[in-house]
C-alpha cells in the first residue's frame, strides 16, 4: 500500500515575488496533510528589490492567477494593472519598429499557415506590412483593447492578452493568498543549511538560531541560490557569452495618460531598454552589459530616454543568464532565478517561474523523490534553453553592427537548435517547434517578419494559389482586422468602463 | 521564387493504399500545375496495409473534400471507437483502448489519479466505466460525437474500419478525376544520377522510360527506389518488435458489427479481427522464429468466426524504418518508408503524416536539402513514438506461456520508453512530447489495461473530500452508461447513414 502522504512538510526560502508565487500555489494545492512554511527576510523587499521583474508578463500567467483563485479584475485594480497585447520592438533593425503580438496572424487558409500567403504576396512585389493582418497588433497600434472572444468563429478569438502588473503589489496579493491558505511565515535569514549524509537538506538554522526542519525545500532565493547553489553546489551553466546583459537599472515616473496596451523594448547602445505602462506611472529599465557600461552611465542613458531629469526611485539588480544543471537535487527544488534565468527581452521572467511552479506541482513528491527530479530537470532545462534561443534570436537577427556591444552580438555563436529553426524559416518559412517551447509559433513569426526577414520560398500550396484571389483574400483579412480594432474602446476607456481603475490612482 | 522553377512531374511508383493516397492528395493540392503519374503493376499484388484506422484519417478525407457517407458506402466501412486488446497483460484479460478521454480533470489534477485513489481505497470499478467510447463500444452502439463541449457525447472521437483495397480504388477515381495519370507496367530499371543521389527515370518492361522531377516510392517493403536504387539504409527494430510475418484472410461475418477492432494476443504474436460491412478481416501477426507459417495459418483459420472468403496470404516484413525516408528527389511513403505492425492501426496514419509533410515541404527543382532534413526529422520522431507505444504492449505482460512472451517480457527497452514507464509506475505521471499521435488517454488505456499501475497517485488528489469524490464518480458512471444506452445500434446507424453501395470488382486485400 503506498503512503501518499509522507512528504508533509515543505519549506520555501525567499522573499521576492517568485517565492510568494510558490507559497501561494502550494498553499492552494496542498490539503490538510501538508504544512507549508516560507522563510522570508525580516523586511519584504521594496519595489526596487523586484528589479528583475518590471511587470510585463505573458498570457499564461493569467491561467496561473486563476489557479490561485485570484480574480483578474480585482488583481488589475490592486496592482495598478494594465493590459498588454504585445511588445513593441524599437530600433532592433535599421528602420522602423514592430510589434510582437499576443495573438495570431490572420487565419489558416486551406490548411496553409497564413504567413505563407503573406510571403507569396511579398515575393510578388507587394508592400506587405504583416502587422496589419494581426488583430492584436492592429488594436495595439491603435491604442485599443478589449478582452478576446471565446467564440472560435469570431475574429476576436485570434487575440490573446497579458497583464502589466506592479510586481511589488502583485507580491502583496500573493502573500494574501498564501496566508489565506494557511502558509505560515517565518521571518528571518538562513544562517546555515544542514545537510544529511545522503546530501539531502535536513534543516535550516536561521540567523536567530531557530531550526527549521522539513521534508522538502524550495529554493526561491533568486540569483543567490542559497540552497541549490551555495549549499548543494549544483553547477550553473553560464550563458553570458551569448546573453551578456546581466545588469538592470530601473526607474519609475508618472504617467498622466495611459497609452497603447504594449510593452516597449528598445535596442540601446549596450543592451536594451524597456518601458512598461501601469496605471498612473511607467516602469522603465535599462538591461545592459556590465562589462561595457557602468551603472551611473546606464542610469543617465535611461533617464534621457525617459525624458526626465530626476526620478524618485532608481534601483539596480544583477541577474545572469544561464541555468542550474540540476535545479532539483535531492529534496531541494529551485524555482525561478535560482533555477535559471534568461534576460527578459521576451518578458519571460515571471513566465518561466510560473511554468516551473506548474511543473513542480504536477511532480509533487510523496516520499523521498526519485523519478521526479529527473523529469523536472528535463522539462525546466528544455524550457530555459528554448527561452535562451528566443532571446538570442533577437540579437542574431538584429540589423545593428555599430559599437562594441552590437559587434560582439552579431558575431556570437548560435546554438544548434536555434540555427536549425532559423534555417528552416529562411528556407521556406517553416516554423519549427520543439518540446517545451515557452512561446507560441506566432511570436517567432513576428520576430522574423518584424526584423524584415522573409523566407526565400513559400509553401508550394501558397505558391500555386491564384495570386489575384490571394490578394483579395488578404485585403479582406486586413479590412476585418481594421474594423474589429476600430470597434474596440481605447485602452484607458476599457479600464474605465470595466471599473478597473486602481484606487490609489483614482 | 526559385530560379530552378517548380516541380513539373511527380512519379509515384506503386499503387495500393499509399500510392493512391499520395496521388489523390497531390492531385488535390497541385491540380493542373503538376503532372502526377502513378505507375502500378498488376503483376505485383498490393498489400492492404490497413483496414483499421485512427481518427486522424478524418482530417485527411475532409481536406480532400471527401464526403464521409459516400466514402464509407464505397469502402464497406464501419465505425471504430477503439481497439479491444485481449490476452495481452494476462491470458483472459481484456480492455479497450478508446478514442476518447477518461473523465475530466478535477482541480487541475488528471482524472486517472482520482480513479487510482479510489482503487487503492478498495473501489474495484474499472477505469473503463468512465469512458463513453468504451461503454458504447461494448454495447455495439455508435453515434457521431456532439459539438457541444458540455455534452458527454463530445468526449470521444472515432475512426473507420474499411477495405483498404476499396479505399485505394476510391482514391484512384478521385485522383484520376483531378488529372492524375495512371501507367500500367512493371519497372525493370531505375536510372540514378552519376553521383547516386537522385532518380532520373524509371524504365518499364515495355521499354517505356518515365522521367520525373520528384519520385515517390510507394513500392512497398522492398523500397525499389529509396533502397534498391538510392541505398537509404534501414534501421532494424526487430529486437524490440520481433514479429516478422503475418497471414491474412477475410471471412464471413458471424458476430455483431462491433464498432471496434480486436487484437488478441496469441502464443507467438497476435490476431486481428476487423469487422466491415460485407465481411471480417482477420490476420495473425507472428514471429517466425517460434512458429512456422503453416502452423500460424492453422491457428488463424481455426479461430475464424465464419467461412473464409479467400485463401490466406502470407506477408513477411522487418520492423523498422528507412534511415532516410526522403533522399535527393525521392520520398518513400508507406511500407517503403518503414514498417510498424498494425497493432495500433497506424499504417495509414503514417502514410497520411508523410503526405501532409510532403505537401507542406513540397520542394522545387533545386531540391533544397532543408526540405528533406525537416521531413526526415519529423517522420523519425513520429515513427519512434509509435514504436515505443507498440513495444509497451508486448513488454507490459505477465505472460510466461511461451518463449516468445518470455523474450518480450524481459527484453531491453528503448530508453525513451523505459523512462515513460518508470514515471507512470512510480507516480502516474504521463510524459508528453510534441510529436506522436498517441496522447495521454491512449497511454493510460494500455498501462492500466496491462497492469502497469502507479504505486502512488498525485498527492493533490487528496484535496477533494472523499465523500464528494465518490459521489462525483458515481454520477459520472451513471451518466456514461445512460448516454451509451441512448446511442443507436452501430449496425442500424450504418444502415441509415452509409450502407455499402455498388461495389466495383473487389481486389482482394486483407491486411490490417
Amino acid at each position: 500500500m503506498p503512503d501518499n502522504a509522507s512528504v508533509c512538510r515543505v519549506v520555501i526560502v525567499g522573499g521576492g515575488v517568485e517565492a510568494w508565487m510558490v507559497a501561494a500555489a502550494l498553499g492552494v494545492a496542498c490539503g490538510e496533510r501538508h504544512t507549508v512554511r516560507i522563510v522570508a527576510p525580516d523586511e519584504e523587499p521594496t519595489a526596487e528589490g523586484e528589479a528583475a521583474n518590471v511587470g510585463s508578463t505573458l498570457p499564461p500567467l493569467r491561467a496561473f492567477n486563476t489557479l490561485l483563485g485570484m480574480d483578474e479584475d480585482y488583481l488589475i485594480r490592486a496592482c495598478a494593472g494594465t493590459f498588454k497585447l504585445g511588445t513593441e520592438f524599437v530600433g532592433w533593425r535599421e528602420r522602423g519598429n514592430y510589434i510582437q503580438p499576443c495573438g495570431e496572424f490572420g487565419a489558416t487558409l486551406g490548411g496553409v499557415a497564413f504567413h505563407q500567403y503573406l510571403t507569396r504576396l511579398h515575393a510578388a512585389g507587394a508592400a506587405v506590412r504583416p502587422e496589419e493582418y494581426c488583430l492584436a497588433a492592429v488594436a495595439a497600434r491603435a491604442g485599443r483593447f478589449t478582452r478576446p472572444s471565446q467564440d472560435p468563429s469570431s475574429v476576436q478569438s485570434t487575440m490573446s492578452y497579458a497583464l502589466h502588473l506592479d510586481v511589488a503589489r502583485y507580491r502583496e496579493q500573493l502573500i494574501d493568498v498564501a496566508r489565506r491558505h494557511r502558509v505560515s511565515i517565518v521571518r528571518g535569514a538562513v544562517g546555515e543549511v544542514v545537510l544529511g549524509h545522503t546530501g539531502h537538506i535536513t534543516a535550516l538554522i536561521l540567523s536567530g538560531g531557530e531550526r527549521i526542519e522539513a521534508d522538502l525545500f524550495v529554493d526561491a532565493t533568486g540569483s543567490e541560490a542559497l540552497l541549490i547553489g551555495e549549499a548543494l553546489g549544483a553547477p550553473f551553466e553560464d550563458w553570458s557569452d551569448a546573453l551578456p546583459c546581466s545588469r538592470h537599472v530601473l526607474a519609475w515616473r508618472e504617467l498622466r495618460q495611459l497609452g497603447a496596451p504594449l510593452t516597449r523594448v528598445k535596442a540601446a547602445e549596450f543592451g536594451w531598454m524597456t518601458r512598461v505602462p501601469l496605471q498612473g506611472w511607467v516602469a522603465c529599465g535599462y538591461v545592459y552589459d556590465p562589462t561595457l557600461l557602468d551603472d551611473e552611465s546606464a542610469a543617465k542613458a535611461l533617464l534621457e530616454w525617459m525624458e526626465v531629469e530626476v526620478v524618485t526611485r532608481v534601483s539596480y539588480h544583477s541577474a545572469k543568464s544561464g541555468r542550474r544543471v540540476t535545479p532539483w537535487q535531492g529534496n531541494c527544488v529551485a524555482i525561478g532565478e535560482a533555477a535559471g534565468f534568461v534576460e527578459p527581452v521576451e518578458s519571460t521572467a515571471l513566465h518561466l517561474t510560473q511554468s516551473m511552479i506548474v511543473r513542480f506541482l504536477s511532480l509533487f513528491p510523496t516520499h523521498v523523490p526519485n523519478v521526479e527530479p529527473r523529469e523536472y530537470n528535463r522539462l525546466v532545462g528544455n524550457e530555459l534553453e528554448r527561452a535562451r534561443d528566443l532571446a538570442i534570436a533577437h540579437y542574431a537577427t538584429a540589423g545593428r553592427a555599430a559599437g562594441e556591444f552590437w559587434r560582439r552580438r552579431s558575431s556570437a555563436a548560435i546554438p544548434d537548435p536555434l540555427a536549425y529553426k532559423m534555417a528552416q524559416y529562411a528556407s521556406r518559412g517553416k516554423l519549427v517547434s520543439y518540446d517545451q517551447e515557452p512561446v507560441p509559433e506566432a511570436a517567432w513569426l513576428a520576430l522574423y517578419l518584424g526584423q524584415g526577414i522573409w523566407s526565400q520560398r513559400c509553401e508550394a500550396l501558397a505558391q500555386v494559389a491564384d495570386l489575384e484571389s490571394v490578394r483579395q483574400q488578404l485585403a479582406r483579412v486586413r479590412t476585418t482586422m481594421e474594423q474589429a480594432a476600430t470597434a474596440m474602446p481605447t485602452h484607458a476607456a476599457y479600464i474605465h468602463q470595466h471599473r478597473l481603475g486602481a484606487p490609489a490612482n483614482g | 521564387m526559385s530560379k530552378y522553377g517548380p516541380i513539373r512531374t511527380v512519379v509515384i511508383v506503386g499503387g495500393g493504399t499509399s500510392g493512391w493516397m499520395t496521388a489523390a492528395a497531390l492531385s488535390w493540392a497541385f491540380r493542373d500545375r503538376v503532372t502526377i503519374r502513378l505507375i502500378e503493376s498488376l503483376e505485383i499484388g498490393t498489400v492492404g496495409v490497413g483496414e483499421a484506422t485512427i481518427p486522424h484519417i478524418r482530417s485527411f478525407n475532409e481536406r480532400l473534400g471527401i464526403d464521409e457517407r459516400e466514402f464509407m458506402a464505397r469502402t464497406q466501412a464501419t465505425f471504430k471507437l477503439g481497439i479491444e486488446f485481449r490476452n495481452w497483460g494476462r491470458v483472459g484479460d481484456a480492455y479497450i483502448h478508446p478514442f476518447g478521454a477518461y473523465g475530466s480533470p478535477i482541480g487541475g489534477v488528471a482524472f486517472h489519479h482520482y480513479w487510482l485513489k479510489q482503487r487503492l481505497a478498495g473501489d474495484a470499478t474499472p477505469i473503463s466505466d468512465y469512458s463513453l467510447p468504451i461503454v458504447a463500444a461494448y454495447l455495439n452502439r455508435f453515434s457521431l460525437p456532439a459539438a457541444d463541449r458540455r455534452s458527454l457525447l463530445s468526449t470521444f472521437s472515432y475512426a473507420y474500419q474499411f477495405d483498404a483495397g476499396l479505399y485505394a480504388a476510391f482514391l484512384r477515381r478521385y485522383a484520376e478525376q483531378r488529372g492524375a495519370l495512371r501507367t500500367e507496367g512493371k519497372i525493370v530499371d531505375v536510372r540514378v544520377s552519376p553521383e547516386g543521389t537522385t532518380i532520373q527515370s524509371v524504365t518499364l518492361g515495355d521499354g517505356q522510360v518515365i522521367e520525373g522531377d520528384l519520385f515517390i516510392d510507394c513500392s512497398g517493403f522492398r523500397g525499389l527506389l529509396i533502397e534498391q536504387a538510392l541505398h537509404a539504409g534501414y534501421e532494424d527494430w526487430s529486437h524490440w518488435l520481433p514479429c516478422d510475418s503475418a497471414v491474412a484472410v477475410p471471412c464471413e461475418t458471424a458476430g455483431p458489427w462491433t464498432p471496434y477492432t480486436r487484437a488478441t494476443a496469441d502464443e507467438y504474436g497476435w490476431r486481428w479481427r476487423i469487422p466491415l460491412q460485407h465481411r471480417v478481416g482477420n490476420g495473425y501477426v507472428f514471429c517466425s522464429r517460434y512458429i512456422d507459417p503453416s502452423t500460424a495459418t492453422e491457428v488463424l483459420m481455426r479461430n475464424l468466426e465464419g467461412a473464409h472468403l479467400a485463401e490466406a496470404r502470407l506477408l513477411r516484413f522487418v520492423t523498422g524504418k528507412r534511415r532516410r525516408q526522403w533522399l535527393g528527389n525521392c520520398v518513400a511513403i508507406g511500407l517503403a518508408s518503414g514498417f510498424l505492425e498494425p497493432l495500433e492501426s497506424t499504417s495509414i496514419h503514417l502514410i497520411q503524416l508523410a503526405i501532409t509533410n510532403l505537401i507542406e515541404l513540397f520542394p522545387d527543382r533545386r531540391l533544397d536539402p532543408a526540405d528533406a532534413t525537416e521531413f526526415n526529422r519529423v517522420m523519425d520522431l513520429e515513427y519512434e513514438r509509435v514504436r515505443d507505444f507498440l513495444i509497451l504492449h508486448y513488454n507490459a505482460t505477465e505472460r510466461r506461456d511461451t518463449a516468445f512472451w518470455n523474450y518480450c517480457r524481459t527484453m531491453q527497452l528503448p530508453e525513451s520508453l523505459s523512462y515513460r514507464m518508470e514515471l507512470f509506475r512510480e507516480r502516474g505521471t504521463l510524459v508528453a512530447y510534441r510529436e506522436g499521435c498517441f496522447l495521454d488517454p491512449s497511454w493510460i488505456a494500455v498501462y492500466v489495461g496491462q497492469q502497469v499501475l502507479p504505486r502512488r497517485y498525485d498527492p493533490f488528489a487528496d484535496a477533494q473530500p472523499n465523500d464528494r469524490l465518490a459521489a462525483h464518480l458515481r454520477t459520472l458512471r451513471r451518466a456514461v452508461l445512460e448516454t451509451a444506452r441512448s446511442m443507436p445500434d452501430h449496425r442500424q446507424f450504418i444502415d441509415r447513414y452509409c450502407p455499402a453501395r455498388s461495389m466495383a470488382p473487389v481486389r482482394s486485400s486483407s491486411g490490417a
